[in-house]
């Protein structure tokens, strides 16, 4: 026995089908507004039986799916939507929505897609009218009150989605009064609740708004005519919506003229010189004077230098390619007069973003260990042995990566103007790039830490740990035997800065 | 002059911009509020398109055109004969309202162009945004071009009152900016961008380092700085530039400064052209798979090198870059759909993210087929060539590289590119 039903929308949808479920009606038997479920495609058997109340259990993602597929204008949508209910409900089928495979599922995609699609067009399209507002133009406004704009806006709809996109333009239009009118349904805000009317035709809605002239003289200006491209432009915005879009009356107009104005475009190039040659005072320069393209100009330009002079002239040093992707140059920072030098390997991400040295993770631990052994990062000189970051990209971040030989080699032109024109009592090498930059040769932290027997210097030098060496160490262990050691090598710098 | 000739003169020289973008960064909602107007909803939307295909998201317009710069490529360089105009603050804001108020769009993109110096120039930009959303409650978009040069206070302000700040490298190489803008330089242009996110994230770091009630009752009342991130956007086919350069900057780009987007913008014949450059319909193909291949960068799994092999120096014109890596790999195929991970099914020319997405999901329950595919509205016509299913099996044939060059070169569907995204 076939049992024919009748539903207008989903509220009304819900309880029917629930109903229907209830008394074990299957699919097949059930004709929707005149329309046929079908039989199940799987040719799922299912026995005839009541089921009690509490076993009507879906997943709660496939009501809040099934709400939006609802408002798909197709005649079947109502039996499509029965036939995944009694699939879900009394069959039992885990996990039906994830399989995009199956013919019942891949047409409620589909049509969920429209109707997203057309909720979607929908905040896109609606334009709305100005109306002048009766209620609070023609009564005495109470003392201090605003008065309220008023809107409306005519809309067609393929899709029924008047409640679905209701609530995204009370959010926008909260302070407004407005109303959409559409065919089927038409939705009312006053500032305290959405009202929800029957439809009405197009006569109800008012005739101008002169602010439409702005809008389609921004629309003509916005389009280069040396793109016409209408076939993507009907992809997104169909010619069913042109209707009720102002701008759409002058789609045909601005087409048909492209290719005149874009030919002419083409063909007219012009330059007045006179103009070119006179660069107008507030104008920046924009060209890269290169200060130094190898390390032995850096020796060469740097000779005779104060700190700050070096700093400036270092900004631009391309003696090496590191130059070509990091933003900046990283050069030392501390008091000239400073009796430590604390040098480093390479500035890291944060470093080459803010253009100091030690202002990241590994700067942090510096920081802590400074203050625990009593040394001042004010009193001291930080510095790199290579002034540029080095990195390779992985997944769109930046990994350090070790300089080279060469590039040590390179930047250490700089390295060494700076220790000379400091002239500190005492260098901290933190790591092994910093040592070799600064002893000229290779050396091992493992094991040449400490004080550096390394005489004919005009300073003392002890070799440690990169901060960044420790914050990579893998267990808590080590790290902590690593961090002890770093703590009693900054203690010994400690001592001789302060008893030299 | 009256507003509308103005509007006329300053929509059009901001349309080069390819920047359209309304997404990204927070929510906001005008609900409960008692005066303001506007909502973000985290996805942008385009409320328009023009007939160039080019959606019209925003009130994309310059604040003046007049300009002390010289680049070559643009309408409002000095040495043009272009009509020139200028907004005042008051004009742009009432604008950007009742433009907004109609549903005409998400907000407002305020750029212009350079006058007397950079930072008098980048004031009048935040005194507009300022208003906007301090005289006028504005909660829609405001994206706001950003001047290298400009002091790093205003760029601060800037990113208080704007959702997106841009900067525009223009072109990929220092050589090309010397030729072509002579005011413009790369590293202060990165060093720009290095700024603004280091801004960025310090303004995210304070929002997540909130643990008391108080702290984050205290940050809940700061505005975040510019949530919807940066872009850039670079002219392609003005200068010499190959597509490796460009994509190579793409991609330091995107790694350096956390860039949501860049933007690929064909250079395009402009009025009062200049002749230094080439008098041509603009590269579109070009541009299209500069963009295909800036997504498989980016969603895809894909290194620089794999889409542009340093010894090629250009994308491929003819097919798309994903169909153009898998011809010069040809032994990574066939993939098995019911077995392959998501990273090597992502290769699969004509699979986009979607559709891998549902095979994954849908292969929990049983083995695939042809037929599945269909269903899933896979484009199994590309695909076929490249997967095995439970009943399908290519030939070695199939994958034979001159054979699907030529099939793959007829009429090729777009690849999908959701040009909200970011």
């Amino acid at each position: 026995m076939l049992r024919e039903v009748s539903v207008s929308c989903f509220e009304e949808w819900r309880p029917i089908a629930r109903g229907l479920i209830q008394e074990g009606i299957d699919p097949a038997s059930v004709i929707w507004n005149g329309e046929n479920a079908g039989s199940l495609e799987l040719g799922l058997v299912v026995e005839r039986r009541a089921v009690s109340l509490s076993t009507v259990s879906v997943p709660k993602a496939f009501l809040l799916r099934a709400e939006w597929v609802a408002c798909h204008a197709a005649a079947d949508t109502w039996s499509l939507l029965y036939r995944l209910l009694w699939r879900l409900a009394v069959g039992k089928e885990a996990g039906l929505l994830s399989r995009a495979n199956d013919v019942d599922v891949s047409e409620f995609l589909l049509r969920e897609k429209a109707v997203r699609r057309e909720r979607h067009k929908m905040t896109a399209f609606v334009r709305f009218r100005k109306v002048g507002n009766p209620e609070t133009e023609d009564t005495d406004k109470e003392e201090g009150s605003v008065a309220r704009e008023s809107y409306v806006a005519w809309y067609e709809p393929v899709h029924d989605v008047v409640r679905l996109a209701a609530g995204f333009f009370r959010d926008r239009f909260a302070t407004m009064n407005w109303s959409i009118l559409t065919p089927r349904t038409c939705v009312h805000w006053d500032g305290r609740s959405l009202r929800f009317t029957e439809g009405v035709s197009r006569e109800a809605f008012p005739g101008e708004d002169e602010l439409e002239v702005y809008w389609k003289k921004y629309y003509a200006s916005t389009f280069n005519p040396a793109r016409l491209n209408m076939a993507m432009m009907e992809r997104e915005m169909p010619r069913r919506y042109w209707k009720n879009l102002p701008e759409a009356e002058l789609i045909s107009e601005l087409a048909n003229g492209s290719y005149g104005r874009s030919k002419g475009m083409v063909e007219h190039t012009e330059d007045s010189p006179s103009r070119r040659l006179r660069k107008p005072k507030g104008a920046p320069d924009g060209a890269e004077r290169a200060t130094c393209r190898s390390p032995e100009e850096v020796r060469m330009r740097a000779d005779g230098l104060q700190i700050d002079a070096l700093r400036s002239l270092a900004e631009r040093c391309q003696a090496c390619h590191l130059c070509e992707r990091a933003t900046q140059t990283v050069f030392g920072e501390g008091p000239s007069g400073a009796r430590v030098v604390f040098v480093g390997e390479q500035p890291g991400d944060r470093e080459d973003l803010e253009g100091r040295p030690f202002v990241g993770p590994a700067g942090q631990l510096l920081d802590s260990v400074f203050s625990e052994v009593g040394l001042q990062r004010s009193r001291v000189y930080l510095t790199n042995a290579v002034k540029h970051f080095k990195w390779i990209g992985a997944k769109q971040r930046r990994l350090h990566q070790n300089p080279s030989a060469g590039e040590i080699e390179a930047c250490r032109p700089w390295l060494l103007a700076e220790l000379d024109r400091i002239s500190p009592a005492l260098v901290v090498c933190l790591g092994a790039t910093a040592g070799r930059a600064v002893l000229g040769r290779p050396v091992s932290v493992m094991s040449d830490r400490g004080l550096i027997d390394d005489p004919g210097r005009p300073f003392q030098i002890v070799l440690t740990y990169h901060p960044s060496y420790l914050l990579r160490l893998g267990t808590r262990a080590e790290r902590e035997a690593a961090e002890a050691n770093f703590v009693e090598d900054l203690a010994l710098v400690r001592q001789i800065e302060s008893h030299g | 002059m009256d507003l509308g000739k103005k509007l006329e003169i300053l929509a059009d020289a901001a349309k080069y911009d390819a920047s359209c973008a309304s997404s990204g960064g927070q929510k906001r909602s005008s609900r409960g509020k008692g005066s303001g107007v506007g909502s973000t909803t985290g996805s942008g939307i385009c409320h328009s398109y023009a007939p160039d295909g080019r959606c019209i998201s925003l009130l994309k317009i310059l604040f003046t055109n007049a300009c002390i710069f010289d680049c070559s490529y643009c309408v409002n360089r000095r040495s043009s004969d272009t009509p020139r105009a200028s907004f005042t603050v008051e004009e742009v804001v009432s604008l950007t309202l009742d433009f907004y108020k109609r549903n005409y769009i998400e907000g407002l993109f305020l750029s212009s162009g350079i006058i007397r110096d950079a930072d008098f120039t980048m004031e009048r930009l935040v005194r507009v945004a300022r208003t906007l959303r301090q005289a006028h409650g504005f909660r829609g978009y405001i994206h706001l071009k950003t001047i290298p040069e400009a002091s790093p206070g205003l760029i601060e302000e800037a990113g208080l009152w704007a959702d997106r700040l841009s900067v525009n490298v223009e072109l990929p190489t220092q050589q090309g900016l010397e030729k072509l803008a002579p005011e413009k330089n790369l590293r202060r242009i990165q060093g720009s961008m290095a700024n603004i996110r280091g801004k960025r994230e310090e303004s995210v770091d304070r929002r997540r380092s909130a643990n008391t009630e108080r702290q984050r009752n205290a940050v809940a009342k700061e505005r975040s700085f510019a949530p919807a991130g940066q872009s850039t956007q670079m002219i392609v086919g003005a200068d010499g530039a190959n597509d490796r350069a460009i994509l190579a900057r793409a991609d330091l780009l995107y790694s350096s400064y956390k860039l949501r987007r860049v933007y690929y913008s064909a250079y395009s014949p402009i009025p009062h052209a200049s002749v230094f450059l080439p008098a041509k319909q603009p590269p579109l193909v070009r541009e299209n798979r500069l963009y295909q291949a800036d997504w498989l960068l980016r969603f895809y799994g894909f290194e620089l090198d794999e889409i542009v092999p340093t010894s090629l120096a250009d994308l491929d014109l003819q097919i798309d870059p994903k169909a153009a890596w898998a011809l010069r790999n040809p032994e990574f195929f066939p993939l098995d759909v019911n077995a392959a991970s998501r990273e090597a099914l992502l290769r699969v020319p004509g699979f986009g993210v979607r559709t891998v997405d549902r095979i994954l999901e849908a292969r929990r329950f049983g083995k695939l087929s042809v037929l599945d595919l269909r269903r899933m509205r896979a484009p199994v016509g590309r695909a076929l060539d490249f997967v095995m299913t439970v009943d399908h099996h290519p030939s070695m044939k199939a994958l034979d590289p001159s054979r699907l060059r030529s099939k793959l070169t007829g009429p090729a569907e777009q690849m999908e590119l959701d040009l909200l995204r970011g």
